[in-house]
């Protein structure tokens, strides 16, 4: 049979280019809960050639059901696509086959909200968008002269961190570190719309186009040269879907603030005063191996006075994943919760009583599941770390 | 309970008893996905066998194996151990339907013990896991598989049990020292090198014929204090092979001794960051103490400026080092990729590599060959070809290769790696008629009702109830052999 979303992105032959040599299976966080081979990228990968090969079992729909919920009990880590000894772009191919999942009309509702919700409001909350600012009520005068003011830097808040209003800190941190180092930046306030990274996890790919043309063509009215963005999935959309999924060419530079951030420590712009703290730094996903972003985040927390950084034994590409991602917390949430806290152990297990990390999901989902199961562990954002060191 | 037939339903009411609902799977979906390994298998040959099983079961530990086992041996069911399939003989995949007894459960590290180093695990752990967790300790294990990021401790004492390692530490069977294994009618006994019926060592290789194995007990080691890699280049392989034999019997073994010819070569630097100078590939790795790490490397030094061999850049002896893992990265070009493989005495090496050669042009197709070094006198030679799946009429033909790289390998004194399903009809030649007759004596005695991964091993048995004839299967690859030199 043929499955157009799969030709679309070039990646129809992929599933003949699988070795099957299962090391995709050892390291995916839902193999690892639900251990069913249907559960592994290696299962889906086969399934999908039997598909494409006409060959799969009379006894179903192409499409089952249970295909179709396998192809969402994933959060898009790209651990598979690490390990692959094919160098198949697996993270790609499950987007793809989520886009085709949307053709058929086979998405779980989770992703149909999502999908209407940006559509109606252009953020993932269905909230009036005029309302996006609501993060910066208790600075309002530090951010309302900045909102749509000509500058050569823009700070993106991202749909999460402008509405959800236990994170807040994080934006309102970002403030104040931008504030310190002087930076002159620009903020969209409600032309900023959701940046499309999670109608493309929600199988919903072209429907991200109009939003990113909106957000690029914001940004340029107002001269903007770089985008900074402390949300690990608008950075991936910026940068990477924007142009590999979207065919976008963003044309200004897009920075991760953990690499703003970085290059501001290293330049001395921050001041800090010391405060003896022992953290973990947990690799999102998303600006990890999906972005490459690794030492950044750790020469900030080596940077800051009294901190003691201490690894847990997966790191970097070999990071294990938070169970945040990949709309999983919504489409299944036990499992993204079993999946966190697994890694909260991790932490516990090297003796650190707080993670940092670099992602406002990461960071949403590993506080509200050491809340619900009782770790005592402290989760930050970077920028939530480092404006407590501010001196 | 001793009623052949049984509906589906009274099946999944008695093994939800024993291992409970969440624990089987009756889908559509996921039995097609445990009816096949790591081999694209073309389907003339898949259609002769019943490959899809009445459902998986996933027992979480000994006791709960034992009784799976024991309701299948009295209602007949058979059933087929099964650890992460990543083999490609057909070892895991039914040919008789039946029960896939899934071990993903069974991955506990359940004791180490640091004088003489040693751990007990359970079957189904993943070497990689246990690597990751013996470093924890200081500690890593003796050999491993070069599967070893997803296969299984128990699936590579079941089949083939040689790969990185072996050169210096030996057979995987020679390093354990107790195995837990659940017999056909369902008892759980604990052996070791002194017991007899069953004796220990007929479990190691049977791929689960006899009964399944479900802990395993083997000697480890302290981490290394170092490693060292070292790598070569010659234009003619008979130098490579010359110099694989130096150095497998020098007083420094190598902890790993392997080859690639320039087909292979020029095939893995279409995919690789790492470019290698397209001639024949050598590389030894050396593991132990720094003195003794140091000895093997001088000696490796001697030996290729004797042999006038070129030394490879450091950034390649690194890279491929850490490219053991990988021998299926060359994929991608094909997309399908088949794989002979069959082990040769060490100074027929030279011989076996040319005459697998030789098939090139038989069937106009480039085919790379790699190998290990696995003991002093013996190598793992595994050729590889590339073809695409979706032609079905000239994959078919070229399917028949992989008996003609075996072929040429016995022919040289060899025997086939593994048996699985695909290899049986050379089981007698690789345990040696006497032992073969042993072990089908001992799988009539142990497993009367013929439940245990039935089908293959001893035979091909088709799902029409009679076994495929050698001299059929022999004909039918000669007739593909020819087919596809007149397309």
């Amino acid at each position: 049979m043929k499955l157009s979303m799969l030709e679309h992105f070039n990646m129809a032959s992929e599933p003949w280019v699988c070795s099957q040599c299962g090391y995709c299976r050892v390291i995916c966080p839902v193999f690892d809960q639900l251990a069913w081979e249907s559960t592994a990228p290696r299962g889906k990968i086969y399934y999908m050639k039997l598909l494409l090969g006409g060959k799969h079992s009379l006894e179903q729909r192409p499409f089952s059901d249970k295909f179709a919920e396998r192809v969402f009990q994933c959060t898009l880590c790209g651990h598979c696509k690490e390990v692959c000894q094919s160098k198949i772009d697996l993270t790609k191919l499950w987007t793809a086959t989520r886009a085709e999942l949307g053709n058929r009309g086979l998405l779980p509702p989770p992703a149909k909200e999502i999908d209407k919700a940006v559509l109606k409001e252009n953020n993932i909350f269905s909230m009036p968008n005029s309302e996006r600012t609501i993060w910066s009520m208790m600075i309002e005068e530090q951010v309302l002269p900045r909102i749509n003011k000509p500058a050569k830097i823009a700070y993106f808040i991202g749909c999460v961190s402008a509405f959800t209003g236990r994170i807040a800190s994080i934006p309102e941190s970002t403030v104040r570190i931008l504030d310190s180092a002087g930076v002159n930046y620009t903020i969209l306030g409600s032309d900023e719309w959701c940046c499309g990274h999670p109608l493309i996890l929600a199988g919903k790919t072209f429907s991200a186009n109009r939003l990113a043309e909106h957000n690029l063509r914001k940004l340029k009215e107002l001269g903007v040269e770089k985008l900074v963005t402390n949300c690990a999935g608008c950075y991936l959309a910026f940068k990477h879907e924007y142009p590999t999924l979207l065919g976008i060419d963003p044309e200004i530079e897009i920075e991760h603030f953990s690499q703003f951030l970085s290059s501001q420590v290293n330049g001395g712009r921050l001041k800090f005063k010391p405060r003896t703290t022992v953290v973990t730094y947990h690799d999102p996903c998303e600006i990890g191996r999906l972005g490459g972003i690794y030492e950044e985040p750790r020469q900030i927390l080596e940077n800051l006075p009294g901190v003691k950084l201490l690894e847990m034994p997966y790191n970097r590409e070999r990071s294990n994943c938070c169970g945040g991602g990949g709309l999983l917390k919504a489409t299944n949430r036990n499992l993204s919760f079993n999946i966190a806290e697994k890694r909260l152990k991790e932490a516990e297990e090297i003796g650190a009583a707080n993670i940092a990390t670099a992602c406002v999901a990461c960071k949403l989902h590993m506080t509200d599941v050491a809340a619900e199961r009782c770790a005592k562990m402290a989760v930050y954002d970077i920028a939530e770390l480092v404006a407590e060191f501010l001196a | 309970m001793s009623n052949t037939y049984i509906t589906m339903d009274e099946l999944f009411a008695h093994l939800s008893n024993i291992v409970g609902e969440e624990d089987i799977s009756e889908d559509p979906l996921e039995k097609s996905l445990y009816s096949h390994d790591t081999a694209p298998i073309p389907s003339f040959l898949s259609k002769l066998f019943n490959m899809q099983p009445a459902a998986i079961v996933r027992p979480e530990n000994v006791q709960e194996v034992a009784k799976v086992v024991e309701f299948a041996f009295h209602r007949r069911i058979p059933i087929v151990p099964r650890g992460a399939g990543t083999w490609a003989l057909g070892g895991s995949v039914p040919v008789k339907g039946g029960l896939v007894l899934d071990l993903v459960k069974l991955n506990r590290i359940k004791k180490l013990y640091s004088d003489e180093p040693s751990v007990e695990v359970e079957a189904g752990i993943v070497w990689k896991r246990l690597m990751d967790q013996l470093s924890g300790e200081g500690y890593t294990v003796l050999s491993y598989p070069t599967s070893a990021p997803s296969s299984t401790v128990g699936g590579w004492i079941s089949t083939g049990g040689y790969g990185i390692g072996s050169l210096k530490f030996g057979y995987f069977g020679e390093q354990i020292a107790e195995l837990e294994v659940v017999s056909p009618q369902g008892r759980i006994q604990r052996l070791t090198s002194g017991s007899e019926e069953p004796e220990m060592k007929w479990f190691f290789g049977t791929e689960g014929v006899l009964g399944v194995i479900t802990s395993l007990k083997f000697k480890i080691r302290r981490k290394p204090e170092k490693t060292a890699v070292c790598a070569l280049y010659s234009s003619e392989f008979e130098t490579v092979a010359n110099l694989l034999s130096s150095l497998a019997k020098a007083e420094v073994v190598p902890y790993l001794l392997k080859f690639m010819d320039r087909e292979l070569v020029e095939l893995k630097n279409q995919v690789s960051r790492v470019k290698i100078r397209e001639e024949n590939f050598l590389l030894a790795a050396y593991e132990g103490p720094a003195s003794e790490v140091t000895r093997g490397v001088n000696y490796f030094g001697e030996e290729f400026r004797k042999a006038k061999a070129k030394l490879a850049e450091e950034n390649v002896c690194t890279h491929e080092w850490e490219e053991r893992f990988n021998p299926m990265r060359i994929s991608r070009l094909g997309p399908t990729l088949l794989a002979g493989e069959v082990v040769v005495p060490l100074n027929r090496l030279s011989a076996t590599v040319g005459g697998i050669k030789l098939l090139q042009k038989k069937y106009g197709i480039k085919l790379g060959v790699e190998g290990y070094v696995v003991s002093r006198d013996s190598a793992l030679v595994m050729a590889v070809f590339l073809t695409d799946e979706r032609k079905t009429l000239k994959y078919t033909t070229q399917f028949a290769l992989i008996k003609d790289i075996t072929d040429i390998g016995l022919r040289q004194g060899g025997s086939p790696y593994g048996i699985g399903l695909w290899n049986s009809f050379y089981a007698a030649e690789k345990y040696g008629t006497e032992y073969f007759e042993e072990l089908k004596r001992v799988k009539k005695k142990l497993d009367p009702r013929g439940i245990m991964n039935p089908g293959k091993f001893f035979e091909a048995s088709t799902r029409f109830g009679f076994p495929i004839p050698p001299r059929f299967y022999r004909l039918s690859m000669a007739v593909g052999a020819l087919v596809n030199r007149l397309i």
